[in-house]
C-alpha cells in the first residue's frame, strides 16, 4: 500500500490482485469486478432504499492508522485465534474455498473481500465446548477506512461465546467490517456484538448452520453516524436454530439501519427475531428483515418481530418485516409496531411518585433491556446494560432501580 | 338453497362459467399505439380538445417510462404495438337510446353472467353500468337516480353531459404520470363508470359496473371516476369476467375515488378475470391503479375485494388521508391456484391528524399459485395520533405454491400507534379430519375452511355479492386438493 | 353392530394395536379402560378412518360392512361418531353452519331431504339445551376460543345432531370439572337407545359412575387384557393398572 491519498472507495480498488495465494487472488478480483461492473449501491438499490448510502459512496477516505483487530480476553484452552494475513503466508492453502462461503459478495462485503489486508481466524475445533467467552475488539485511531475481517469456524458439537466491540470517538472515518461463521454440526455458537463507535460502519455477518447447530446473535447498537448492519444466517441442515435479536438507540441525526435474513433451506429448523429500536432527536431506525423459506424446508416454524418507539417528531422510523414462503408445512409468522411510550405506563409509575422525565428515562431502558436480558453470559449482559444507562438521562437512578 | 354442502357441491363441479365468447359484430381500432391511436379514441368519443390533449401529454409521458418489474410476479414481455386498444360492438347507427335498441345479443351476454339489464329484472336495489369491451352498453336505473341529483353514467356520456365534473377530478388523484400502466390508460381510456353524489345525498341503491372483456387481441382500459361530496354516501361494486382464451389479454383500469367532508365510498370488487387454464394458458394480466383521496374531515373510504381471477394481478387500492379523522380501509381476499399469481396489497398515506386505517388481507395459495401481499403504511409528520392496524394472513394449500408478505411501514409521528401482524399456515390436517369425521367430503371440508378464513373480509361485502364470493372462492378452489 | 376381529394397527412403524377383538350389539355400552399409551386414541381414530393408522392384520365390521375400506365421511354418514379428546378449532367457521353442512350431508347420504333453516334451528335449540350449550357457544366458530369443558359439550351437542348409531367418545371426560362431566355425562345418557352402541373410552373410572357401562375392558399396550361388568372399573380404581398388569404377566 504505498499511495495513500484519499480515495472514494470506488477508486481504492487496485487494477489487479498480486500479493496473496492464488485462490485469494481470485477470490479478490471477482469481488472487484462484480464492484466495478455493478458499482455501490444507491438509493434505487432495493436492500439499500432507506440508507443514506451516497454519503459513503461518494466520499473519499484514506486507509485508517492504528486500526486494529485484537483479541482482548484470555483465550480459552482448545480455541485458537491466528492472524489471517498470518495464516495466508504461512499455509496458503489452508483457507482455500472456505472465506465468502456465501458466494461472490456483493457492494461493500465485496469492497472488504478486494481489500482486507488482515483479520483473525478464530477456530473451535470439535468437541470443544468454552464458557469463557472470546472478546476481540476494532478501534480506530485516525480517521481512515478500514476493513476488519473475522473468520470463525465451529466444529461439530464445539461451543462458543464470541464477543465483538467497535469502538472509537473518531468521526469521518468509515469501518467496512465482513464476519463469518460456519457452525458445525451440533455446534453452539453465541455471539454478541457491541457498536460504540462514532463513525461511520458498514457491516456484514454471514452465518451457516449445520444441522442441529444453534446461533444466537445479539446486537447492540449505541451510536454511530451512519451504521448498516447485516446478520444473515442460512439454516442449511436439519434441525438448525437460529436467534437473532437486537437493540438499537438511534439519536441526533444517527441514521441506523438493521437487515437480517434467515435463509430456511433444511427441514425441521427453527428460526426466531426480535429487534427493538428507540429513535429520537433527528434520527433514523431501519429495520428490514427477511425470512426465506424454501421448497423442501418443511416443518419450518420462523417468528419475527420489530418493535419500535418514536420518541420525536422529527425522528424516522421504517420497519420492513418481510416473509417469502415455498413450502407449505409451516408456521411463520412476523409482527411490527411502532409507537411512542405506553401512556398508561407513564401514568402508572408516576402516580406512584416517580418524576416524569425518571418515569420516562425507566420505560425506555426496560424496552431496550428485555432485548439484552436474553444474552446468557452474565458478565457481558451486566456490560451492555451498562452500555446503554451510559446512554440514557438519569442513568445512576435507573441503575438503582433495576 | 337448501343445503349449503349441496351448494359447494354443485361449485366444484362448475369450471370457469364465465369463458363463453359472445358472436357479435364488432369495430376495431387497428393493433398498435401511436398518437394516431390516441387521437382516433378521441375521436371516436367525440371528446373536446382538452381531453385530447390530456390523453397526448398522458401518451408522450408513457413512452418515457419503463414497466415496472419490482412485483413478484413473472410474465413474458407485453408487445404493445400487438394490442387492440379500441374494440366496441358495431351499434345501428348511433349509440342506443334505450335498452330497446341495444343489441339482443348483448342483452343475452349479460343475462348469461347473471347481471340482467332490464330493470324489472335487476337485482333489486342495484343499478348496473354494463362496460362491453371499450365501451359501455346501458346503464340503468338513471332516471331514478338523477331524481336525487345522482351522477351515474358511462364516462363517455360523463365528457359531454357533464365535462367540468370530468376536468376537475380526472387524473386528480392518480396523475397520469403516477405509473407506467396508469399513463397507458390515461392515454388510451376507452370507457368506464362515472358517479357524482350530490352534498348529503345518501345513495339509495347500490351502485355497479360490470365489466366484461369479449374481442381477442384487444386490451381493456377503463376508468372510474367517484366522487362523494360532502355529507354523501355511496356503495358501489364492480364485477369482471372475460371469455377462456389462449392468449394473454391486458387489463389496465385506473379508479379515482374522491370523498369531501363527512362523505362515505365504499368500493367493492368481486374480480373474476379468466385466470388461465390449470397449465397457466392464457388468462387476463391485470394491471390496476386504484386510489382514493379523502379529502374532507371525517371523510371515509373503504375498499373491499376478492380476487380470484386473472394470470397475474398488480393492484393496490390505496387511501391517502387527508383530511383530519379521516379513515381508510382495505380488505382483501386474494386467491391463486393453478399458475396465478398476484401481487396485491395497499397503500396508507396519513396526512391528517387523528388518522385511522385498518388493513385485513387474506391471501390463499394453491396449486403452483403465488401470493404476495405488498403494503405500505407512511404516517407523515403532521399526522398526530394516526393509527393504523395491519393483519395479513396466508393460507397454503399443497407444497408447490408460495406465500409472501412484504410490508413497508414509515413513521414520522411519535403520537401515531401502528401495529402489523402476519401470519402463515396450512390447512391443517387435523382440522380436515374433524371435518370429515362429521361428515363433510374432503373439498367440501376444505372450502368451508377457506370461507372460514376469509370470513373477516367477505362479511364486509354487500349482501348480494357476498353469496357470489363465497361460491368464486369454491369454483377457483377446483383441483386444488387431492 | 360392530365387530372387531384381531385388529393390528401400527402408526409410523410402531405396532400399537396386537390383536383387539371385540363385539359390540346395538343398545349397549361398552367401556374400554387403560392407562395412557396403551392404544386406546389409536383405536378411536382407526375406527373413525384417520389417516396414518395402518392396519396390518384383522378386520372391522360396521352394520355387515368392512368399515375400513370406507372414507371417514363415509363412515360419519353411515352413522359413526367420534367425540374427539382434542377437538380442533376452526376459526371464521360457525358452529351452527358448520353442523348444518354436516347433518345436512348426513341426510343426504340417507336420502333423506336437508333440513329447512326452520327445522334445523328447533332442532338446534332441543339439542343445545341437552348439554346446557349456551346459545352464543353455537354460533361461534367452531372451537374456537371454547374452554375444555365447552369443547366438550360441544361434541355431545354435535352427536346428539348428527344421531349416530356408534359413538366414541375418547376421553370425553379429560380436562372436565365434576359439574361440567355431569352435564357431558347426562347428555350422553340421554341419548343412550335401543338401536345406539356406544365405546366410551376413558382413563378414569370416574366418568363411568355417571355413565354406566354395560361391558367393561381394560387395554393395556395394545391388547384387551380384562373384560368385565361395571365392577371391573371399580376395581381397576381402587387397584390400579399395575394390579391388572402384574396379574396377566406370565
Amino acid at each position: 500500500m504505498t499511495d495513500s491519498s484519499p480515495k472514494t472507495l470506488i477508486q481504492s480498488l487496485p487494477s489487479s490482485f498480486e500479493a496473496g495465494p492464488e485462490w485469494l487472488r481470485l477470490l479478490r478480483g471477482r469481488a472487484a469486478d462484480a464492484l466495478r461492473a455493478g458499482g455501490l449501491p444507491t438509493k434505487k438499490t432495493e436492500a439499500w432504499r432507506f440508507t443514506p448510502v451516497r454519503s459513503v459512496v461518494e466520499a473519499v477516505f484514506s486507509p485508517a492508522e492504528g486500526d486494529a483487530l485484537s483479541v482482548v480476553s484470555a483465550l480459552p484452552e482448545g480455541v485458537t485465534a491466528r492472524s489471517l494475513r498470518e495464516v495466508l503466508e504461512s499455509e496458503p492453502g489452508l483457507l482455500d474455498g472456505r472465506l465468502d462461503f456465501a458466494g461472490t459478495p456483493e457492494h461493500f462485503a465485496a469492497l472488504n473481500t478486494a481489500l482486507f489486508t488482515d483479520g483473525l481466524w478464530i477456530d473451535v475445533p470439535d468437541g470443544t465446548a468454552v464458557d469463557t467467552p472470546v472478546e476481540i475488539t476494532h478501534a480506530i485511531g485516525r480517521a481512515g477506512v478500514s476493513y476488519p475481517r473475522v473468520f470463525v469456524t465451529a466444529g461439530e458439537s464445539a461451543e462458543l461465546t464470541l464477543i465483538e466491540t467497535y469502538q472509537g470517538e473518531t468521526v469521518g472515518g468509515l469501518t467496512n467490517s465482513v464476519v463469518e461463521l460456519d457452525v458445525g454440526r451440533n455446534a453452539k455458537v453465541s455471539h454478541v456484538r457491541i457498536h460504540e463507535n462514532a463513525g461511520m460502519q458498514v457491516g456484514r455477518v454471514d452465518v451457516r448452520q449445520a444441522a442441529d447447530s444453534v446461533y444466537r446473535s445479539t446486537v447492540i447498537t449505541l451510536g454511530g453516524a451512519l451504521l448498516r448492519l447485516d446478520v444473515r444466517s442460512l439454516l442449511d441442515g436439519k434441525g438448525a436454530e437460529c436467534q437473532l435479536d437486537g437493540a438499537y438507540l438511534v439519536e441526533g441525526e444517527d441514521h441506523v439501519d438493521h437487515h437480517t435474513r434467515v435463509d430456511h433451506r433444511a427441514p425441521h429448523c427453527r428460526s426466531n427475531q426480535t429487534y427493538r429500536g428507540i429513535a429520537s432527536g433527528k434520527g433514523t431506525a431501519v429495520f428490514d428483515g427477511i425470512v426465506i423459506v424454501h421448497r423442501d424446508a418443511q416443518k419450518t416454524e420462523a417468528h419475527q418481530e420489530n418493535r419500535n418507539l418514536l420518541l420525536s417528531d422529527t425522528a424516522t422510523i421504517h420497519t420492513k418485516p418481510h416473509l417469502e414462503i415455498d413450502a407449505d408445512d409451516v408456521v411463520c409468522s412476523h409482527g411490527a409496531t411502532v409507537g411512542a411510550l405506553d401512556e398508561d405506563q407513564l401514568f402508572y409509575l408516576r402516580a406512584r411518585g416517580i418524576p416524569a422525565d425518571l418515569a420516562h428515562a425507566m420505560l425506555t431502558y426496560a424496552f431496550l433491556e428485555s432485548i439484552i436480558d436474553r444474552v446468557g453470559h452474565e458478565p457481558t449482559r451486566t456490560r451492555m446494560r451498562e452500555a446503554l444507562i451510559a446512554r440514557i438521562p438519569h442513568g445512576d437512578e435507573i441503575r438503582e432501580v433495576t | 338453497m337448501s343445503s349449503a354442502t349441496e351448494s359447494i357441491d354443485a361449485i366444484l363441479k362448475k369450471k370457469y362459467d364465465a369463458g363463453f365468447i359472445t358472436d357479435i359484430e364488432q369495430e376495431y381500432a387497428p393493433p398498435g399505439l401511436n398518437e394516431d391511436i390516441v387521437r382516433f379514441i378521441s375521436a371516436k368519443k367525440e371528446e373536446p380538445e382538452w381531453l385530447l390533449e390530456w390523453r397526448l401529454k398522458a401518451y408522450r409521458r408513457w413512452l418515457e417510462m419503463k414497466e415496472p418489474r419490482w412485483a413478484k410476479v413473472s410474465y413474458p414481455e407485453i408487445d404493445y404495438q400487438d394490442i387492440c386498444y379500441y374494440a366496441a360492438p358495431k351499434s345501428k347507427d348511433d349509440a342506443p337510446k334505450s335498452l330497446d335498441e341495444v343489441d339482443p345479443e348483448l342483452l343475452a351476454t349479460y343475462e348469461k353472467l347473471g347481471i340482467p339489464l332490464h330493470e324489472r329484472e335487476v337485482l333489486a336495489g342495484v343499478a348496473v353500468d354494463a362496460v362491453f369491451d371499450s365501451v359501455s352498453v346501458t346503464t340503468t336505473f338513471r332516471k331514478k337516480l338523477s331524481e336525487v341529483g345522482v351522477i351515474f353514467m358511462s364516462f363517455s356520456e360523463a365528457v359531454q353531459e357533464h365535462p367540468e365534473l370530468i376536468r376537475k377530478y380526472l387524473g386528480s388523484v392518480v396523475p397520469v404520470s403516477d405509473n407506467f400502466f396508469a399513463a397507458l390508460n390515461s392515454a388510451v381510456f376507452s370507457d368506464g363508470s362515472v358517479v357524482y353524489i350530490p352534498k348529503g345525498v345518501r345513495c339509495p341503491m347500490e351502485l355497479s359496473t360490470y365489466f366484461r372483456i369479449n374481442a381477442a387481441k384487444t386490451g381493456q382500459f377503463e376508468r372510474t371516476l367517484i366522487v362523494a361530496d360532502e355529507g354523501s354516501y355511496v356503495s358501489y361494486l364492480e364485477g369482471c369476467t372475460a371469455p377462456m382464451r389462449d392468449e394473454n389479454q391486458l387489463h389496465a383500469a385506473v379508479v379515482e375515488l374522491v370523498a369531501h367532508k363527512d362523505a362515505q365510498i365504499k368500493y367493492s370488487t368481486v374480480q373474476n378475470w379468466y385466470p388461465g387454464d390449470e397449465n397457466g394458458k392464457g388468462g387476463i394480466f391485470n394491471f390496476v391503479t386504484k386510489r382514493g383521496l379523502c379529502e374532507g374531515e371525517r371523510s371515509k373510504i373503504s375498499w373491499t375485494q376478492v380476487e380470484t381471477g386473472s394470470a397475474i394481478t398488480w393492484k393496490y387500492p390505496s387511501c391517502i388521508l387527508k383530511g383530519d379523522d379521516s379513515i381508510g380501509e382495505f380488505y382483501s381476499v386474494a386467491l391463486s391456484n393453478h399458475r396465478q399469481q398476484a401481487d396485491t396489497g395497499t397503500k396508507m398515506i396519513h396526512l391528517g391528524k387523528n388518522t385511522k386505517s385498518t388493513i385485513i388481507s387474506k391471501g390463499i395459495s394453491a396449486g403452483h399459485g403465488q401470493q404476495t401481499y405488498r403494503g405500505g403504511v407512511k404516517i407523515m409528520r403532521g399526522a398526530s395520533n394516526a393509527r393504523n392496524y395491519t393483519q395479513c394472513d396466508s393460507l397454503l394449500i399443497g407444497d408447490k405454491c408460495g406465500a409472501h408478505t412484504v410490508p413497508y411501514v414509515d413513521v414520522r409521528n411519535s403520537t401515531s400507534k401502528l401495529e402489523h401482524e402476519a401470519t402463515t399456515s396450512r390447512i391443517g390436517e387435523d382440522q380436515l379430519f374433524y371435518c370429515r369425521q362429521r361428515g363433510l367430503a374432503e373439498e367440501d371440508a376444505v372450502s368451508l375452511i377457506v370461507n372460514g378464513f376469509a370470513k373477516e373480509v367477505l362479511k364486509e361485502l354487500p349482501m348480494e355479492f357476498a353469496v357470489e364470493a363465497q361460491k368464486l372462492l369454491g369454483v377457483s378452489l377446483e383441483g386444488a386438493v387431492g | 353392530m360392530l365387530k372387531i376381529e384381531d385388529l393390528h394397527v401400527e402408526v409410523d412403524g410402531k405396532t400399537i394395536l396386537k390383536g383387539i377383538t371385540l363385539d359390540i350389539a346395538a343398545g349397549e355400552v361398552h367401556a374400554i379402560m387403560g392407562p395412557n399409551g396403551s392404544g386406546k386414541s389409536t383405536l378411536a381414530y382407526v375406527l373413525a378412518g384417520r389417516e396414518g393408522y395402518e392396519v396390518t392384520k384383522g378386520s372391522v365390521t360396521y352394520k355387515g360392512q368392512n368399515l375400513l375400506e370406507m372414507e371417514p365421511e363415509i363412515r360419519a354418514a353411515e352413522g359413526v361418531f367420534l367425540g374427539f379428546q382434542y377437538p380442533v378449532a376452526i376459526p371464521g367457521v360457525s358452529n351452527i353452519y358448520f353442523l348444518k353442512a354436516a347433518l345436512n350431508a348426513i341426510r343426504k347420504h340417507r336420502g333423506q331431504d336437508p333440513l329447512d333453516a326452520i327445522d334445523f334451528m328447533k332442532l338446534s335449540k332441543e339439542k343445545a339445551g341437552l348439554v346446557q350449550l349456551p346459545d352464543q357457544l353455537t354460533k361461534r366458530s367452531v372451537n374456537d376460543g371454547f374452554s375444555g369443558g365447552e369443547k366438550k359439550r360441544n361434541e355431545i351437542y354435535q352427536m346428539a345432531m348428527l344421531e349416530p348409531s356408534l359413538a366414541i367418545l375418547d376421553e370425553t371426560d379429560s380436562g372436565l370439572d365434576i359439574d361440567a362431566l355431569k352435564v357431558v355425562a347426562e347428555g350422553v345418557n340421554a341419548l343412550r337407545g335401543p338401536e345406539r352402541a356406544m365405546l366410551v373410552i376413558t382413563h378414569y373410572q370416574r366418568l363411568l359412575d355417571y355413565i354406566v357401562p354395560d361391558v367393561v375392558h381394560v387395554l393395556i399396550d395394545g391388547r384387551i387384557v380384562r373384560t368385565g361388568d361395571k365392577n371391573l372399573a371399580k376395581q381397576l380404581e381402587r387397584d390400579g393398572y399395575s394390579e391388572v398388569r402384574d396379574a396377566i404377566q406370565p
